[in-house]
């Protein structure tokens, strides 16, 4: 019984220590945190630690002490801790963060080039001897996007095939039945996966932005040779950089400042291209201009992740 | 100290140069052995490590393809080319993979991994993969530089494609050949580096090589070289040179028979030192005579015995030496030495350089050459000088007294049966006088030792002015002369010379300061009328002695027949007095010693009495004599003491009047060593108080010795038993001694009391006795007072005590008991 008292007081005591600490934290700002979703995170999420890293260090001044990355896996994680400010920045494709911004009240603060390209297409591809030569041929087939949480291989597609009227519904797997006059849909988890089940027939069509088409990692050669485009969606940046909502306003002009500049120091651009960015940048038109064709997409699809 | 040419020198070079050689061969073969060993291991390294390499790779494939088969199950099945693209990248980073593909069941490729991912989706019909679609396992196929290691990936029992991967064995060569490369140059290396080492060290080794050399050798030549010393010492002639090496080797064994041989030459040798060294040491004379008869050496012994220095002697004739003696057919010594070839032991005499003689033991032996010429002759001779002296003291001993210088009994034994002869070839007569001092131990006992030899040598000067040239005077022992007379015409002749040394010697002496009056009594006994043999003429003139004694003293006695029997009356008398005390045939009767004042009897005396059992009481005077000469006197003395002590014990007990007891001590017992043992047991014994015994000793025994009696007699006061001087005045004695002696009381003898009114001169003498006793605080007893007028003379000089027939003789030990009861 004895025992049991001495391990509760100390319990408390690291409690009241714990809460010290927090209010702390709340105080001040010494940590700036950055994240990113998707089955690639941990290797992603690694490639952008060098960046945050990089960014905190010039951020002394406004008091970041360093920087870290919080591990993400899907949109409804991010979107929570965007709400409760366990997450600061992140670096995602614009239907994404679009969702980050309608949910969590995110704010865009910059646009990114990333992969040599400051925008991209997503393409439906199908092999040539499928008998699929048209985008309404679809109907009855099984089209394989990557995952939920990716913009051009899933949102931008997705989106732009129903803003083209295509009911499309998410089946079990590629052997499931489709219902009748739509289009069923499985993830295939990466775009490598995408293009082999379209070459092996496993999936009648796939979707592929337009860089990994070409990219024969993704999207080998013997593929690509027997496989045909038969819609292309429209343009979209390629990432955008969100900060959530109550993140110091000086803090985060900062913080812009720097990622402006990062591609000019040796340094920054090392760190830039562990994550194939080349830049961040403004456009000229202004952040709202570029979204606002996302947003529109979104809402003339039936989107469901919005809800 | 370094000479080339040395053994020593020869062998630091050899052995030097032999480490050399050893350590450059040694050397040497270690370079080949490095060398070839060094083109082997890069032979043999390559091939196997190849071998090696190939086979670990080789497994290392075979595992790998298995676990990607195995996880390659599920996305396969699923068709997860990305997953499978994945593992399969992550496989061929490993170093030396070629590739990584997974194909389906047909042979189409699902997944190449290499760059490019060319082969994906393309279908593989080669003979290989048609194999490795074939296998059932794992299968390895090599082709080129290129080993291909297929696994089937298998869901159940549906096979759904394979793994393969290849790798290329132009890595593994290239490996085994850098790290050959890599071992040669270690080798080359290690190799370098010794050669440097060898060369540093050579020096050293040398170095090392010559020092060591150099112990070694200065160990194996310094016992070497003590050899060669020794062997120059002694061919020098020091034969006490020994090595001193202790090494049990060769060596050591070598110079231990060295000094083996070096001591059996110093035993066996003889050098001229030597032999020098021992004719110097000789204590005996040593004279070389050459043939000439010259003396050609001596040693020191005889310069030292003769008085002569070398070179007083060399060269001279040994006669200076020798003496003109020669045998009675005119031939010397040295004739006869020359002839016999040896002498030995023969008595002679040297000359010395004055003249005197001395006897030597002399020995000689003749040395001859090769050829048996006289080289020369060799005389040894001993100082037998004192020998001789001891010879003749050994002879004046033997024959001889050594106190008067007279002959003594063994020569007079021999002159007497000479005599005899004589006597009795030629029908003569002749006399043996047998004389006897008269009161000589008297004189020996007071006067001492000193006076007494002095007088016995008094003695026998003056008999032997009385005797003629041919005459014997000898001395038997003691007081006891003999006179031989041989040659006799006359009987009278005898009676003459007897007489004559009657008067001779009664001529007072002077000795010591005082005048001593001597006599002497002299028996004579002749031949043949009195005995024919030397026993017989001495015995019967002894006991012819013995009358003359018994006559009065002073005097002579013819031998009679009727002598004969006296003698073997003593003889009986003494063998009766021996059984005496067995028999109990002795009393002690006791006279009364009276206060001269009171007339109260104040002690009795005890003397004894013999109550033959043949004869009437025999007197103490008849007996005493033989006792103390036998030593009877001891046994008889302590019974008539304790006989005395019991009766006086009993008369006290009886409640009589306590009176002392007096004993008298013979000169014998008194010189007993346990006297005052003896009085004190049996005053114990018998009960009676000790201050109730007088002991009586006579003025000789007191004087006798001195010192011995002052001890004596403070021991026996220590017991409190009061002592006596008795027969005070007929001895010699210095009264300034008795002041020495612890005695109670003295006692004036009867001699000098029966005349004490009559002759002046011995009332002289009690008065001054008296008077001395007086003025020492001792009583004083007279003895012998038989009339009223010595009563009356004694009483006046105030002596405390009488002693005499006046108060009664001596009696029964019952009738003084009456007598004391009588008060």
């Amino acid at each position: 019984m004895r025992k049991v008292s001495v391990v509760g007081l100390i319990f408390c005591l690291v409690l009241v220590m714990s809460g010290v600490a927090y209010s702390r934290e709340t105080t001040r700002k010494v940590v700036l945190t950055m994240g990113k979703v998707g089955e690639k995170g941990l290797v992603e999420q690694k490639h952008l630690e060098l960046i945050v890293t990089y960014l905190a260090s010039r951020l002394n001044d406004v008091g970041i002490e360093r920087g870290e990355i919080l591990p993400e896996y899907n949109n409804e994680s991010v979107i929570k801790h965007l709400k409760e400010g366990g997450l600061d920045i992140v670096l995602e494709p614009p239907f994404s963060a679009c969702l980050y911004k309608l949910k969590a009240n995110a704010t865009p603060i910059l646009l990114a080039w990333r992969h040599g390209v400051k925008e991209d297409s997503s393409v439906i591809f199908v092999r040539k001897d499928s008998g699929i030569h048209r985008f309404e041929e679809l109907k009855g087939k099984i089209i394989a996007f990557e995952d939920p949480g990716s913009t051009p291989e899933y949102f931008l597609p997705k989106c732009s095939m129903e803003a083209e009227g295509m009911d499309i519904v998410e089946v079990d797997s590629c052997d499931s039945p489709v219902p009748e006059g739509k289009a069923g849909y499985v993830f295939a988890g990466t775009e490598l996966n995408i293009s082999s089940w379209v070459y092996f027939g496993k999936a009648d069509a796939g979707a592929l932005d337009t860089t990994d088409w070409l990219n024969p990692e993704e999207n080998p050669a013997a593929y690509r040779e027997q496989c045909e485009i038969i819609y292309e969606t429209q343009r979209v940046p390629r990432v955008v950089v969100m900060v959530r909502a109550g993140l110091g306003e000086e803090l985060v002009l900062r913080i812009k400042e720097e990622l402006l500049k990062m591609d000019k120091a040796e340094e920054g651009r090392r760190a830039l291209k562990s994550f194939n960015i080349q830049k961040f940048y403004e456009p000229p038109g202004g952040l709202d201009a570029a979204f606002r064709p996302i947003e529109d997409l979104l809402i003339r699809a039936s989107a469901k992740e919005l809800h | 100290m370094f000479r080339l040419k040395s053994i020593r020198s020869k062998f630091i070079l050899f052995i030097s140069l032999l480490i050399l050689v050893i350590v450059g061969v040694f050397v040497g073969i270690v370079i080949n052995l490095n060398e070839r060993s060094l083109s082997k291991v890069e032979e043999i390294n390559e091939t196997l490590m190849t071998e090696a390499l190939e086979e670990e790779w080789e497994e290392k494939g075979r595992t790998l393809a298995s676990v990607l088969a195995l996880q390659f199950v599920r996305p396969m099945h699923e068709l997860d080319v990305s997953e499978m693209h994945y593992f399969a990248n992550l496989a061929l980073e490993e170093k030396g993979f070629l590739y990584v593909y997974v194909q389906d069941e047909k042979g189409q490729v699902l997944v190449d991994a290499t760059d490019g991912s060319v082969l994906m989706g393309s279908m593989l019909t080669d003979e290989s993969t048609k194999r490795a679609l074939a296998a059932e396992g794992v299968i390895v196929q090599r082709r080129a530089d290129v080993v291909d290691v297929a696994a089937p990936v298998v869901a159940g029992t549906k096979r759904l494609g394979i793994v393969r991967i290849g790798f290329s064995t132009g890595g593994i060569h290239q490996t085994t050949a850098t790290m050959t490369r890599q071992i040669g140059a270690s080798i080359d290396k290690s190799l370098t580096v010794t050669m440097k080492l060898v060369l540093i060290l050579f020096p050293v080794i040398a170095i090392f090589a010559i020092i060591t050399g150099w112990l070694f050798m200065r160990g194996l030549f310094s016992p070497i070289e003590d050899l060669m010393r020794g062997t120059e010492e002694i061919a020098g002639g020091d034969l006490t040179y020994r090595i001193k090496t202790k090494s049990e080797d060769e060596i050591g064994r070598l110079a231990a028979s060295f000094n083996k041989m070096t001591e059996d030459l110093q035993k066996t040798t003889v050098s001229k030192d030597y032999v020098d060294n021992i004719v110097k040491s000789m204590v005996d004379t040593l004279i070389v005579v050459a043939p000439g008869g010259t003396i050609q050496m001596v040693n020191q012994a005889t310069c030292d015995l003769l008085g002569y220095e070398k070179d007083d002697i060399i060269g001279k004739p040994v006669e200076m030496i020798f003496g003109e003696e020669r045998h009675t057919d005119g031939r010397t010594v040295i004739n006869d030495l020359i002839e016999k070839g040896f002498v030995s032991s023969l008595e002679k005499t040297y000359l010395t350089q004055d003249g005197t003689k001395i006897p030597v033991l002399f020995s000689g032996a003749v040395m001859r050459e090769g050829d048996g010429r006289v080289q020369g002759l060799v005389c040894l001779a001993h100082d037998i000088t004192e020998r001789k002296r001891a010879e003749e003291t050994i002879q004046q001993m033997a024959y001889y007294d050594m106190l008067t210088g007279l002959p003594n009994r063994t020569l007079l034994n021999d002159r007497l049966t000479l005599e005899l002869a004589h006597a009795h070839r030629n029908r003569h007569m002749l006399a043996v006088l047998f004389l006897d001092l008269d009161r000589f131990k008297d004189i020996n006992d007071t006067l001492g030792h000193s006076v007494g030899d002095q007088l016995l040598r008094r003695v026998a000067g003056r008999l032997t002015q009385c005797v003629r040239g041919d005459d014997t005077v000898a001395r038997l022992g003691g007081d006891e002369f003999i006179v031989l007379l041989p040659a006799l015409k006359y009987t009278e002749d005898a009676a003459k010379v007897a007489q004559k040394v009657l008067d001779s010697l009664k001529q007072p002496m002077t000795l010591g300061g005082r005048e001593l009056y001597v006599t002497t009594s002299v028996g004579v006994a002749l031949y043949p009328n009195d005995g024919t043999s030397v026993d017989t003429l001495l015995k019967n003139a002894d006991a012819a002695m013995y009358h003359a004694k018994e006559q009065g003293k002073d005097n002579w006695q013819p031998y009679t027949s009727e002598l004969h029997v006296n003698t073997s009356e003593r003889l009986a008398l003494e063998h009766n007095l021996r059984s005496a005390l067995e028999r109990k045939e002795l009393v002690v009767h006791y006279q009364p010693q009276v206060n001269v004042n009171t007339g109260g009897v104040v002690g009795v005396e005890a003397l004894v009495r013999w109550r033959h059992r043949e004869k009437e009481l025999i007197y103490p005077n008849e007996f005493i004599s033989l006792a103390e000469d036998t030593g009877l006197i001891v046994p008889i003395g302590e019974w008539i003491l304790r006989t005395a002590c019991v009766q006086n014990k009993n008369w006290q007990d009886a409640g009589l009047p306590k009176v002392h007891v007096s004993v008298n001590l013979s000169a014998r017992q008194f010189q007993q060593k346990n006297l005052v043992e003896m009085v004190d047991r049996v005053l114990r014994e018998t009960g009676l108080e000790h201050r109730f015994l007088v002991l009586e000793i006579t003025e000789g025994t007191a004087m006798h010795n001195v010192e011995v009696t002052a001890g004596k007699l403070r021991q026996l006061k220590e017991l409190f038993v009061q002592v006596a001087i008795d027969d005070l005045g007929t001895g010699y004695s210095s009264l300034g001694y008795l002041k020495r002696f612890p005695i109670d009381r003295l006692k004036i003898d009867r001699s000098f009391v029966c005349d004490v009114t009559e002759d002046t001169n011995d009332g002289a003498i009690v008065t001054a006795i008296i008077a001395m006793a007086k003025s020492l605080k001792l009583k004083v007893l007279a003895e012998g007072v038989e009339t009223e007028g010595q009563l009356a003379f004694l009483k006046k000089l105030q002596c405390d005590e009488m002693q005499g027939y006046l108060f009664g003789g001596p009696v029964s030990a019952e009738e003084i008991g009456m007598k004391l009861a009588q008060g």
